[in-house]
């Protein structure tokens, strides 16, 4: 027997986690998904129909899917750590390798893609009824893309050669892994109030790194300063230093995760 | 086999085992007994691999346990006294989700557990009593087919004619190939049930010998008087219960919960008079 990977076995586990994904957080993602119908009712109901433009509607699924896979660890995987109710995850014949993965890409990919195509999908059914902004569909005419688009083709002009649309959606995506693995990682240490505590911490942090930034935000924004004026390809070089410190900061956290789920006491 | 082998545990600054040792082997059905905190939980949590030891090791068929490979997990379940249910699961739910993980389990089996324990297989478990939700975890864990089966308290909660259900089904499980640890302090519930027996005191083995052992080693008397020489003497209806050193006087019925006492109150002697018995074999 292969104790530290089978793929059979993996393919079991990964059923179980999908199942429990449905059963534990499929109601909650179908309510993120349903959101914007209810906000739209609501403005109707109280006779203040809002103009849901192309931007809003991108920014609001944006906004609601970071908030579907922060929630998602502590509602999907709230036994980790967690005296008897967790002894069922950890005595699963599954390799901790396993089970992490499978834990990993319930968040990282099957949550964020149950999210989207859902609310991909009520956005297509309420721009089938071209009111209130819904007169488009979401990829047409969007300033968001527009904007983004402008914003590559400034930079080729400028010379920059990585300062594309790919670096952009990097940036986002890398930001939503971070996210998710932020809370994956947090669900493993709280007991309780797991998500409310994560944000306290991440508050917490935010709070910490900011007052160790303070001392050194002159010669910082100097340095800014003198990149754009002086060098316009250290821009790019600038933009590939925090894409790598971004994948290295996932990197590490994912790595912690690793271990934590391996040295978890029950 | 589980082999314990100079054993350090403690939670932050509570020492709970030193420098213990002991072999758990097939074929047996352990007690584990002790008092309130001394750490039988606890025991049971390290072969599990739910818990990592400070020193020493815990082997279970030569993998250590924390490790909780796959191939171990296979081996090894651990039933503990509170158990956090799916409430929304029923029975047979729950044990479909575990099944396809444990090669040695089967449906057919849990069946037959679930009528020899009158609990319905399709019930929910928000809808059952305490005792039902316990009874049917136990057909759930009988039925895996694992070699180590762990139990911690599986008499709380269960009424009278449910222990002899529990003890019934229990004692038909065990073969060569299985190993039952039970870790309890109702011992009138077990009595007949576990042997051999392992008294746990604070960081110690006080004792870990077979009923055979014991009774070798020393006697039960019933219905006497009360003696100065005995280690434990318990009044009863009709006259004392003494526990003596055994000194030629042959054999006894054991009364588990007097044993209990008379090690509590005696342990430096007992260990004394046990110390040549490292590997308990079963009665005959």
């Amino acid at each position: 027997m292969n104790n530290t990977f089978d793929f059979q076995r993996f393919g079991m586990l990964l059923k179980k986690d999908f199942r429990s994904t449905i059963k534990q957080y499929g109601t909650s993602i179908l309510v993120f998904i349903l959101l914007p119908i209810l906000m739209m009712a609501i403005s109707l109901a109280l006779h203040r129909p809002h103009n849901w433009g192309p931007e809003l509607r991108v920014m609001l699924m944006g906004f609601f899917l970071a908030g579907v896979m922060s929630i998602a660890p502590s509602k999907i995987f709230h036994n980790v750590n967690r005296g008897n109710a967790g002894i069922y995850f950890a005595t699963l014949p599954a390799s901790k390798l396993e089970k992490y993965m499978s834990m990993m890409i319930i968040c990282l990919i099957i949550v964020p893609i149950l999210y989207l195509v859902g609310a991909v999908a009520v956005d297509m059914l309420l721009s089938l009824s071209p009111r209130y902004g819904f007169d488009c569909w979401l990829w047409e005419s969007n300033p968001i893309w527009e904007g983004l688009l402008a914003s590559t083709s400034e930079a080729k002009e400028l010379g920059l050669q990585h300062w594309n649309m790919g670096t952009m959606v990097h940036f986002a995506v890398i930001s939503y892994i971070s996210t998710a693995l932020f809370f994956m990682l947090t669900n493993t240490y709280y007991k309780k109030n797991k998500w409310v505590m994560s944000i306290l911490t991440l508050i917490a942090l935010n709070f910490i790194v900011t007052l160790i930034e303070i001392p050194f935000m002159g010669d910082v924004s100097t340095f800014v300063k003198n990149i754009f004026q002086n060098d316009i390809n250290k821009i790019d070089v600038l933009s590939i230093w925090m894409q790598i410190i971004d994948w290295v900061f996932n990197i590490g956290i994912a790595v912690w995760l690793y271990f934590r789920l391996k040295k978890i006491t029950y | 086999m589980i082999e314990i082998s100079h054993l350090d545990f403690r939670y932050k600054r509570t020492q709970v085992f030193n420098n213990i040792n002991l072999r758990f082997e097939k074929g047996m059905i352990y007690g584990l007994l002790g008092e309130n905190g001394v750490g039988k939980t606890t025991l049971l949590k390290i072969i599990t691999g739910l818990q990592n030891p400070q020193a020493g090791s815990c082997i279970v068929d030569g993998q250590r346990s924390f490790d909780r490979l796959p191939e171990t997990m296979q081996k090894v379940f651990f039933l503990p006294d509170a158990v956090e249910l799916p409430e929304d699961h029923t029975p047979e739910k729950y044990l479909k989700e575990l099944l396809p993980f444990y090669p040695k389990s089967s449906m057919n089996d849990f069946y037959s557990l679930m009528q020899e324990l009158h609990v319905e297989p399709q019930r929910k478990f928000k809808e059952m009593s305490f005792g039902q939700q316990k009874k049917s975890l136990l057909a759930v864990a009988l039925c895996l087919g694992t070699d180590y089966l762990l139990l911690d308290e599986p008499t709380n909660g269960l009424d009278i004619p449910s222990k002899a259900d529990l003890r019934r089904v229990l004692s038909g499980r065990i073969n060569d190939d299985t190993c039952i640890i039970i870790s309890t302090h109702q011992v009138k519930d077990v009595e007949n049930l576990i042997d051999p027996i392992v008294i746990l005191t604070q960081n110690d083995v006080l004792l870990n010998a077979s009923v055979a052992t014991i009774t070798e080693k020393l006697f039960f008397e019933y219905g006497g008087e009360q003696r100065k020489e005995a280690l434990y003497s318990e009044m009863q209806p009709d006259g004392y219960m003494n526990v003596m050193v055994n000194d030629n006087m042959g054999e006894s019925q054991i009364n588990i919960e007097a044993l209990f006492n008379a090690v509590l109150r005696n342990a430096e002697q007992v260990k004394r008079l046990f110390a040549q018995q490292n590997n308990p074999t079963p009665m005959a």
